[in-house]
């Protein structure tokens, strides 16, 4: 038994050995409750994550088509010029936000491009659609790295649980078990020895 | 001195053989990729600049060469083309280039574009009207760029500033710029016979229309934002066979569709696909219109001005025929989509 070479078979040790069982159940438990509660994140993000990928896909390729029409109407230099006359560009800003103590990016819109009165009807038409739905596209953006980074948590967490139900509990279970063993042999050895002394004594007395 | 209508009649016939044909740009439009594209346009007069241009020419570059043949082809035209007919060539068809690099120069100056960005997009032309475009390009501001233009033809749009700060768009000075362009058009007709401008106005007419139409669709989005719109007179200065009420109705909310289809011919077949909310094939049908006008022309009369005219014509097409063929092939784009934006291929056999 070498997992059990270091260990001291004390009442002390025994009694530190508990306290530390307990708090590692404990913690077991906090785990799970963060473990079920990232899956119910998850799967909520998956979700509303299917849903608007697929209505922003729609609006996206609606937008791709505008633009390849816009270029086959007026050439690339044309649309290209005319794109170059846009004057405020799309400034965004990056936070941390933590939730169950994962970090994910949550991004705020600073300025969005002014398109009006700017552009060729060709492309206004796909500008205007394209200014439309980035708001959209970065909350999805959102959406991806917070769901990643939730999966990634959820997979640490989880193996922590599975480590600690099959691995570590075992594992201080059987060392308390090895102590109390020890400690029960231990008392019987001793009463043993007070029998055998106290006979002896009687017989010596006689 | 002009060698006489007839030398020049007869060089855009010789020079008809040099442009290339429906079918052969049926083919171009139909080739796999850009390197089948490149291979076959090696085969036409385009050979010198392309190989200039290199093998792995991109789209943009060989936008750069189309043009600079279109302008080579000018050229030849009005260098040899009486004095009145070159004078309204030169304004219809060398004034039309300025202005649209005006326009890029003016767009670039007003986001502050750097100043390689703007060449780039630049026509390869030499100022016309105009004074040099690297002093336009090279000025500090919109403003001292529409100042620089103050002693040339074009210094009415200074007057256009102040609604382009006011709505902060570049609107006004475009559409200033368009109005001094029909003007001075209109202008240069009297060089030509009467009934060669028929055949001219016909198309100038409809192409400024068109545009007008497809602006006052354009508005029509900006109005749902912007409220308080500019008096119509001051967007559409020039109107031919629409009026300001159809323009006026079609900002205010018709249906376009119910628009469109009240209009006469040649608008309801030209803006047709706004009812299914293609706006880019308005303008292919409106090449289309323009490239018919100049076949009908030429068919009443192949030995005059309106043969000049249709070769300058199907120079121009075949420009935007290339250009258009070129992205698509370096987009990798479907054969199909491409020739729904060409003209020439249309009346292949």
């Amino acid at each position: 038994m070498s997992s059990l070479s270091g260990v001291r078979p004390t009442k002390g040790f025994l009694i530190e050995m508990k306290r530390r069982i307990s708090f590692i159940e404990r913690g077991c438990e906090f785990l799970k409750l963060k473990r079920d509660q990232l899956a119910k994140e998850l799967s909520a993000s998956i979700d509303v994550l299917r849903g608007r990928r697929g209505t922003l896909e729609d609006q996206l390729r609606r937008i791709y088509d505008l633009i390849v029409s816009a270029y086959l109407s007026l050439g690339p230099a044309e649309v290209g010029s005319q794109a170059s006359s846009i004057r405020k560009e799309f400034a965004i800003d990056v936070l941390p936000v933590s939730v169950m103590g994962v970090l994910y990016p949550r991004i705020r819109v600073q300025s969005k491009p002014r398109v009006e009165g700017r552009l060729d009807i060709v492309l206004s038409g796909a500008a205007e659609l394209a200014s439309g739905i980035m708001e959209e596209l970065i909350q999805i953006a959102e959406f991806e790295a917070r769901v990643e980074r939730i999966a990634d948590e959820l997979g640490k967490t989880n193996r922590k649980v599975n480590a600690l139900e099959n691995i570590v509990i075992p594992g201080y279970k059987q060392t308390m078990k090895f102590i109390e063993d020890k400690l029960d042999e231990e008392s019987l050895e001793e009463l043993v020895r007070i029998k055998l002394i106290g006979g002896a004594l009687a017989r010596r007395r006689e | 001195m002009s060698p006489g209508l007839a030398y020049v009649v007869i060089r855009c016939h010789a020079m008809r053989a040099e442009l290339i044909d429906p079918e052969a740009m049926r083919s171009l439009a139909e080739s796999r990729d850009m390197e089948e594209f490149l291979g076959l346009l090696s085969q036409t007069r385009y050979q010198e600049i392309i190989e200039e241009a290199g093998d792995g020419a991109s789209a943009v570059a060989l936008e750069r060469v189309f043009h600079q043949k279109l302008v080579e082809r000018l050229d030849r035209v009005i260098r040899v083309a009486p004095t009145g007919m070159a004078e309204f060539l030169r304004v219809y068809y060398y004034m039309r280039l300025e202005v649209q690099n005006l326009k890029r120069i003016l767009r670039g100056k007003s986001s502050e574009a750097p100043i390689e960005r703007i060449k780039r997009h630049l026509i390869p032309v030499s100022p016309y009207l105009s004074v040099d475009f690297d002093d336009l390009v090279g000025a500090e501001t919109m403003a001292d760029s529409v100042n620089l233009l103050g002693k040339t033809v074009y210094a009415p749009i200074k007057k256009g500033l102040a609604l382009c700060e006011k709505y902060d768009a570049l609107w006004p000075i475009e559409a200033w710029l368009n109005q001094i362009y029909i003007e001075s058009v209109q202008e240069s007709l009297s060089k030509i016979s009467s009934e060669d401008r028929v055949m001219v106005r016909q198309i100038v007419e409809v192409e400024t229309d068109v545009e007008n139409l497809l602006s006052a669709i354009n508005w029509r989005r900006m109005a749902r934002k912007q409220p308080s719109l500019p008096p119509l007179e001051s967007i559409f200065p020039l109107t031919y066979g629409t009026s300001l009420r159809t323009i006026k109705e079609l900002i205010e909310g018709r249906d376009p569709g119910d628009v469109v289809r009240g209009l006469g011919a040649p608008y309801a077949e030209i803006l047709e696909p706004i009812i299914d909310d293609d706006v880019a094939l308005v303008r292919t049908n409106l090449h289309k219109h323009i490239y018919e006008a100049a076949r009908e022309g030429r068919a009443r009369d192949d030995f005059g001005f309106p043969c000049v005219m249709s070769y300058l014509v199907s120079c121009d097409i075949e420009r935007g025929d290339l250009v258009s063929i070129a992205w698509g092939k370096e987009h990798e784009l479907e054969s199909k989509r491409i020739l729904k934006y060409t003209v020439l291929p249309d009346y292949a056999a």
